[in-house]
C-alpha cells in the first residue's frame, strides 16, 4: 500500500511542474531603447519598459483619466494648490532587499535636475520651486529645489503656482531609482548583470538590438495580481517583417502596418482579432506665419480647407482615426467636441474663396510653396495625398520633401520652413499639454511665430483655474483663435491604429503609450 | 615579395587617415548634432550645452578630429552619444560578428550556386544551359534585396512553413537572410567563372589534353577548372567584404542585430562615433581584401613581384 | 605569281575592317541583340512617356485605390489611385536618367582623370592612383548614405547663397534626383579611372604614340586625338555593366528614405513602397519589379555583347 502511494507521490511531483501553467508573452518594439533608466528616458517608446522595471509614485487610470496610486497610497494637497504631500507605501521591495523610502525618491528628483547627469526629463519639473535655477546651473543649491522628505515614508512638494493636475504630471519623473547601484555601476547600472529595480518584472536579459527579457519579480508588492511569469520583447524595426512574425505565431500581439490594413480586414480569421486604437495624440501641420506666403491668414485658411481628412483616413490611413477640425484630441480634458463646429471644415469651394481673397485666384501667382515631413512611409503617403488635393481643389503645385528626425527639428526651429507635418503626444490628458505647450507664444514651441496675446491669457488662466467647466470654455476660445481665427495649425486627425493581439492574450490598449503588461493574462 | 607587402601594409595608415578626415567633416557638416530632435528640444539650453561640453561637441570640428584620432590610436573609439552604457569597442565587439558570420554564410551561398552555374554555362555555352544558368544569374542581380527578402519569407516562413520568419540565434533563422544577401553575389560569380572558363578552354593546353585523349571530365576538372577558377578565388577576399559591409538591407529586413543596421541608425541618428568607427573598420576590410588580393595576384605573377 | 583565282568568278568585297567585324560579332549575338532592343524600346517609352501613358503619373482617384489589374487601370493602381502602367512608363525616365547620367559622370571624370595619369607616369600617375586607391578603399555604400545625407540637409531652406539656391532649383525640376545622380558618379567614377589608365599607361609606349609625338603633337593633342579613341571602347563597355548597380542603387536610397521626393515615380520607390504590401497587392511589387529587371537583364547582356564584340581575342 505505501509503495503505491509513494509511486503516486512521485509521479505527481513529476508532472505538476509540466501541469502548472507558466504564461508568456512575446511582444514587439521598433527601436533599441538607449537606456533602461527611467530618470534618463524621454522616449515614449520605452515608457512601458520603465513600467516592467519600476514603480512611480503614481500610475494612471485612462478610462478614468486620473492618477491612481502607487507607490505613494495617498497624497494630498495644501489649500493654496501649492503644496503637495504624498503617503508612500511600506512594502515596495528593491531587488536587493531594501525597502523603498521616500529618500529614494528625493534622491531620483534631485538626479534628473543635476545639470551634470542631463537628464531629458528636468524641464519637467519646472513647476517645483527652485527646479528650474538648479537645473539650469543658475543656483547650485540643490537644498533649494522644493522637495522634502518629512519621513521615511511621506514626501512633499512645493511648488510655485497652484497646478491641478500635478499628481498626474508627477507619474513620469516620479519613478525613485537605487542609489547606491547607480553610484557603484554608473552608466551600466540598468544592465542585466547590475540592475537593482523595484516594479513587477526582472530584466533577465537584454541583447542589444534583438530582444529583452523578463521573468516576474515574486518580491512586486501586488505579485499575487500579476499573471504573466516570462516576458520577452523583440526588436525589430521592419513593420512587415513583424506582421509576419505575428502571422507565424512568433509574436502575441503587433500593430498592422497600414499597407496590411486592408487584408487584415478582409481575412476571416485575422479581422477577428484586430481592433483599432485610438490615441491621445495629434498629427496636423504647423505653419510658420511669418513666412510668405503663409503670413496672409487666409492663404492659411484655403490650404486647410482643401484638404478631405475624411477621404485621408478612409484611403490612406485607414487606421481608424479621428478626424479633427480641432487641435486636442478627444479624450483629453478640454477637447472641443465636434458640435461645437470649431475649426475650419473640408469645404473646397470655401477654399478656393480664401485663396482668391488672398490674392491667388486659382492658385496663381504664388512664390513656390514646399511641404515638409520627417522621413516615414506612412508620412509620406499621406503628404503626397494631400499634394494631389492641393493641386485638384486650389490649382497649387506644392512641392514635398522630407527630412530625417534629427535634422528636421533643426530646420523647423531655424524658421526656414513654410509648413510642415507634426506629431504631438500628450503626457496628461489634458488640453493644456497641447494647446500651452505648442502654441504659447512665449512658453511654448514657438515655432509658429505667431502672436496672439489673448490666446496666451486663456490658456494661462485655464492652467490655474480650479473649475473644470471655466477650463473647457478658455480652452473652447483658445482653440477658436489657433485653429479657427489663425489657422496657425491645420489639424487632421488624433491617432489611431489597428492592433492584431492573439486570443490567448487579454490585454488593455493605451492611448498614451503607457501600457502596463502587469495587468495583461494569457490563457492557455 | 616581403618589400612589396610591407610597402603596402605601410600605405593602409595614410589611407585610413584620409578615410577618416573625410568622414569625420562629412559627418559634421550635416546638420542636427545627436542631442537635437523634438524628443530632445525639452532640455534646457544650458543642459544641452552641458552635454556638448562633455562630448567635446562645441570645440572647433579640427580639433575633436584630431582629438578622436588621438584615441583611436590608443584603441578607444570613444562612447556611443546615445547610449550611455556602451561604447563603440562594445557595439562593434556584439554586432560585428553578427554580420561577419552573415556575410560568410552569403559567401558559402554564393559560392555554391555560382561557381557551378558559371561551369555549367560555360560547358554549353550558347546552348539552352547557358542561357539559362545566365538568365538566373542575371536575376540574382536584378532582384533587389528589399524585395527578395520578404518574398523568401512568404514563401518559406509563412506558407510553407518550415523557416522561422526573422531574427538571429539557431541556424535556422540564417538561411534565409543569407540566401537574399549571398543570391546577388552568387550571379557575379556564375558570370565570372562563366567568361574564365570560356577563356581557359580556349588555350591550347586544354587542346593538347584533349589531343592526348583524355576523357572531358577529367579535362575539366582537373586542367581547366584549376585554372579558370584562379581569377574567382581572388575575387572571394573582396566579395566577403562587400558581403560583410552591405548587408544592411538583408539586416533590417530579418531583424538581425547586426553593424549594418546599426550604423544606418547611427547615421540619422548623428551618433558621430559610431559612424566614424564603422567607416573606419568596414575600411580597414577592405584595404585587407584587397591587399590580399593583390598580394595573391603578385605571387602569381612574377612579373609583378619583382616589380 | 599571285593566285587571284578563276578571274570569271567575280571577287565578293567582304567588309573586313575591324569596326564592322566588331558590328556584325554584336549583333549576331543573340542576347546583345534582345538586350539593344529593350533599351531602344525604354528609350522610347521615356522620350514619348506623356504621348503613350494612359493618365500623367500624379493623376490619382483616390476612391480606386489599390485597384488590381483590369479594365480601368491595366497593371492596376497604387495606394493612391494612380495608374501603375502610367507611372511605370514615366519611370522609366526616371530610371534611365539615373542610369545614364551616372554612368555619363562616372564615365567622363573617370576617363579624364585615368587618361591624364596613364599618359604622364610618373610621379603625377604615383600620386593620382594613391587618391584612387584611397577611395576605392572607401567603404561605398556607407559613402553614399553619408553623401545623400548631408546633400538633402545642409543643400536645404537652412542654406542661404544664391548658388545651393540654383541647385535646389534644378533638383525640384528632376523631382529630386539631381543629388542622387551627383552621389552616384562620385562613387563610381573610380572603377573607369583604374581601367583607363591602365590601358593609357600601356598605349603610351606603342609606336602609333611615339609616331605621333614625333610629328610634333602636343600633350593635349596626343592625349585627345589619340589616346582618348582607344579607350572609349572599353570604358563604354565597363559603363554600360555599372547601369544596373545604378538603378539597384537609386532603389536602395528609396527604401531607406534618401531617394526621390513624391509624386516622383521612380522604379526604386515603387518597388520600395509596393514590397510593404507585397501580400495584399502583390501586382505593386511585381510589375515595377520585372520593369527593373528587365532593364538591368538588356543593360547586362548588352555589355557583355559589346564586350565579347571588342574583344579582339575572340575574333572568328
Amino acid at each position: 500500500m505505501r509503495k503505491y502511494r509513494l509511486v503516486l507521490g512521485i509521479l505527481a511531483a513529476l508532472l505538476l511542474p509540466a501541469l502548472a501553467f507558466s504564461a508568456s508573452v512575446n511582444l514587439r518594439m521598433r527601436i533599441n531603447p538607449d537606456t533602461l533608466d527611467p530618470t534618463l528616458n524621454y522616449t515614449s517608446d520605452v515608457n512601458f519598459l520603465d513600467k516592467m522595471l519600476f514603480v512611480s509614485l503614481v500610475d494612471f487610470d485612462e478610462e478614468k483619466a486620473m492618477p491612481t496610486p502607487d507607490l505613494a497610497k495617498s497624497w494630498d494637497v495644501s489649500a493654496d494648490g501649492k503644496v503637495w504631500t504624498f503617503q508612500l507605501r511600506k512594502d515596495v521591495k528593491w531587488t536587493n532587499g531594501r525597502i523603498v523610502t521616500a529618500r529614494d525618491v528625493e534622491y531620483s528628483i534631485k538626479r534628473i535636475l543635476d545639470p551634470a547627469v542631463a537628464s531629458p526629463l528636468g524641464n519637467k519639473l519646472y513647476m517645483v520651486k527652485g527646479a528650474e535655477a538648479v537645473n539650469t546651473g543658475k543656483s547650485k543649491d540643490m537644498g533649494s529645489v522644493g522637495i522634502k522628505v518629512v519621513d521615511d515614508w511621506t514626501i512633499q512638494f512645493t511648488l510655485n503656482n497652484p497646478l491641478a493636475f500635478f499628481a498626474a504630471q508627477v507619474r513620469v519623473v516620479g519613478y525613485p531609482v537605487p542609489k547606491e547601484t547607480v553610484e557603484k555601476y554608473g552608466n551600466k547600472w540598468y544592465e542585466p548583470a547590475n540592475i537593482v529595480s523595484n516594479g513587477p518584472y526582472i530584466l533577465k536579459e537584454w541583447k542589444p538590438m534583438d530582444r529583452l527579457v523578463f521573468a516576474k519579480n515574486p518580491d512586486y508588492y501586488d505579485a499575487k495580481n500579476v499573471q504573466i511569469d516570462n516576458v520577452t520583447v523583440f526588436i525589430v524595426e521592419d513593420d512587415s517583417t513583424a506582421m509576419s512574425m505575428y502571422e507565424a505565431g512568433q509574436l502575441d500581439t503587433v500593430d498592422v502596418p497600414s499597407g496590411d490594413i486592408d487584408r487584415v480586414n478582409r481575412d476571416p480569421v485575422l479581422s477577428k482579432q484586430a481592433r483599432s486604437v485610438g490615441q491621445l495624440i495629434s498629427y496636423m501641420i504647423q505653419v510658420n506665419t511669418k513666412l510668405p506666403p503663409m503670413d496672409n491668414p487666409n492663404v492659411r485658411k484655403a490650404l486647410a480647407a482643401a484638404i478631405d481628412k475624411e477621404s485621408l483616413v478612409k484611403y490612406i490611413a485607414k487606421g481608424g482615426q479621428t478626424p479633427m477640425d480641432t487641435l486636442v484630441p478627444l479624450g483629453c480634458f478640454g477637447a472641443v467636441p465636434k458640435s461645437a463646429g470649431v475649426g475650419i471644415h473640408y469645404d473646397p469651394a470655401a477654399a478656393k474663396e480664401y485663396l482668391r481673397k488672398a490674392g491667388y485666384p486659382d492658385g496663381k501667382g504664388l512664390p513656390p510653396l514646399e511641404f515638409n515631413f520627417n522621413t516615414s512611409e506612412f508620412n509620406r503617403s499621406v503628404a503626397e495625398a494631400i499634394q494631389q488635393m492641393w493641386k485638384k481643389n486650389l490649382g497649387m503645385d506644392v512641392a514635398v520633401k522630407n527630412y530625417e528626425g534629427k535634422v528636421y527639428w533643426d530646420i523647423i526651429v531655424s524658421g526656414k520652413l513654410q509648413y510642415w507635418r507634426m506629431g504631438f503626444a500628450a503626457e496628461v490628458p489634458d488640453a493644456d499639454s497641447f494647446l500651452y505647450a505648442i502654441a504659447h507664444t512665449k512658453y511654448g514651441e514657438k515655432n509658429l511665430r505667431w502672436e496672439r496675446t489673448d490666446f496666451d491669457a486663456l490658456v494661462e488662466k485655464a492652467q490655474v483655474e480650479m473649475n473644470p467647466e471655466k477650463r473647457r470654455q478658455m480652452y473652447q476660445q483658445a482653440e477658436k483663435i489657433l485653429v479657427e481665427d489663425e489657422a496657425a495649425i491645420i489639424p487632421l486627425w488624433s491617432y489611431a491604429y489597428v492592433n492584431l493581439t492573439k486570443p490567448s492574450l487579454t490585454r488593455q490598449y493605451s492611448r498614451m503609450m503607457i501600457d502596463s503588461i502587469k495587468n495583461w493574462k494569457v490563457t492557455k | 615579395m616581403a618589400s612589396y607587402i610591407i610597402r603596402r601594409l605601410l600605405w593602409t595608415i595614410p589611407t585610413l587617415l584620409v578615410i577618416s578626415a573625410i568622414s569625420f567633416f562629412l559627418m559634421h557638416a550635416v546638420p542636427g548634432g545627436p542631442f537635437a530632435g523634438p524628443d530632445l528640444s525639452h532640455l534646457a539650453p544650458e543642459v544641452i550645452e552641458n552635454l556638448n561640453k562633455y562630448y567635446h561637441l562645441d570645440e572647433p570640428v579640427w580639433k575633436q578630429f584630431l582629438d578622436y584620432l588621438w584615441n583611436a590610436v590608443r584603441g578607444d573609439l570613444g562612447p556611443s552619444y546615445l547610449e550611455r552604457n556602451r561604447t563603440v569597442n562594445d557595439i562593434i565587439a556584439q554586432h560585428l560578428p553578427v554580420s561577419a558570420l552573415l556575410g560568410l554564410c552569403a559567401l558559402a551561398v554564393a559560392m555554391a550556386i555560382g561557381i557551378p552555374l558559371g561551369i555549367i554555362s560555360a560547358m554549353r555555352q550558347n546552348r539552352a544551359g547557358d542561357y539559362i544558368g545566365m538568365f538566373v544569374a542575371v536575376s540574382g542581380v536584378s532582384v533587389p534585396e528589399m524585395t527578395l527578402g520578404p518574398l523568401l519569407i512568404w514563401i518559406f516562413a509563412l506558407r510553407l512553413k518550415i523557416l522561422p520568419v526573422a531574427q538571429w540565434g539557431s541556424w535556422q533563422q540564417i538561411i534565409l537572410p543569407a540566401f537574399t544577401l549571398g543570391f546577388g553575389s552568387a550571379a557575379i560569380l556564375a558570370r565570372l567563372t562563366r567568361a574564365s572558363m570560356l577563356q581557359v578552354i580556349r588555350e591550347d593546353y586544354i587542346r593538347t589534353a584533349r589531343a592526348k585523349g583524355l576523357s572531358e571530365r577529367r579535362v575539366t576538372v582537373h586542367h581547366a577548372l584549376r585554372n579558370a577558377l584562379i581569377p574567382v578565388v581572388t575575387v572571394i577576399g573582396p566579395l566577403f567584404a562587400a558581403l560583410m559591409t552591405g548587408s544592411m538591407i538583408v539586416e533590417q529586413v530579418f531583424a538581425i542585430p547586426g553593424m549594418g543596421r546599426f550604423f544606418v541608425w547611427s547615421v540619422l541618428n548623428r551618433n558621430y562615433p559610431v559612424i566614424m568607427g564603422t567607416v573606419l573598420l568596414y575600411a580597414v576590410f577592405l584595404i585587407i581584401a584587397n591587399l590580399v588580393v593583390d598580394i595573391m595576384y603578385a605571387w602569381l605573377d612574377p612579373r609583378i613581384r619583382y616589380n | 605569281m599571285i593566285d587571284k583565282g578563276d578571274p570569271r568568278v567575280p571577287r565578293r568585297r567582304t567588309l573586313d575592317s575591324p569596326r564592322w567585324d566588331a558590328i556584325r560579332r554584336l549583333v549576331q549575338n543573340r542576347m546583345a541583340l534582345v538586350g539593344g532592343i529593350i533599351v531602344l524600346a525604354l528609350l522610347i517609352l521615356a522620350v514619348f512617356a506623356p504621348v503613350i501613358a494612359p493618365t500623367h503619373f500624379s493623376e490619382g482617384d483616390l476612391e480606386a485605390n489599390n485597384a488590381t489589374p483590369g479594365a480601368r487601370f491595366l497593371l492596376g493602381a497604387d495606394f493612391m489611385g494612380r495608374d501603375m502602367l502610367s507611372r511605370l512608363i514615366y519611370g522609366a525616365r526616371i530610371s534611365l536618367t539615373v542610369g545614364f547620367i551616372g554612368a555619363v559622370t562616372a564615365f567622363l571624370i573617370g576617363i579624364s582623370y585615368g587618361t591624364i595619369s596613364g599618359f604622364f607616369g610618373g610621379r603625377t600617375d604615383a600620386v593620382m592612383m594613391r587618391i584612387v586607391d584611397i577611395l576605392y578603399a572607401f567603404p561605398t555604400i556607407l559613402f553614399i548614405i553619408l553623401l545623400m545625407v548631408v546633400f538633402k540637409t545642409t543643400i536645404s531652406p537652412l542654406s542661404g547663397n544664391a548658388f545651393t539656391r540654383g541647385l535646389i532649383a534644378i533638383d525640384r525640376y528632376f523631382g529630386g534626383l539631381l543629388f542622387i545622380m551627383i552621389g552616384i558618379g562620385l562613387t563610381s567614377w573610380v572603377d573607369m579611372a583604374r581601367i583607363s589608365r591602365g590601358m593609357a599607361l600601356s598605349l603610351r609606349e606603342t609606336e602609333y604614340i611615339q609616331a605621333a609625338r614625333a610629328l610634333g603633337a602636343g600633350n593635349g593633342r596626343l592625349m585627345f586625338r589619340h589616346l582618348l579613341p582607344n579607350l572609349i571602347g572599353p570604358c563604354i563597355v565597363t559603363v554600360t555593366l555599372r547601369i544596373p548597380r545604378f538603378i539597384a542603387t537609386e532603389a536602395f536610397l528609396s527604401f531607406i528614405g534618401l531617394g526621390v521626393d513624391p509624386p516622383t515615380p521612380s522604379w526604386g520607390m515603387m518597388i520600395s513602397e509596393g514590397t510593404k504590401v507585397l501580400r495584399s497587392y502583390p501586382h505593386q511589387a511585381i510589375f515595377p519589379g520585372i520593369a527593373l529587371a528587365l532593364t538591368m537583364l538588356a543593360f547586362n547582356f548588352l555589355g557583355d555583347g559589346l564586350r565579347d564584340a571588342l574583344d579582339p581575342r575572340l575574333k572568328q
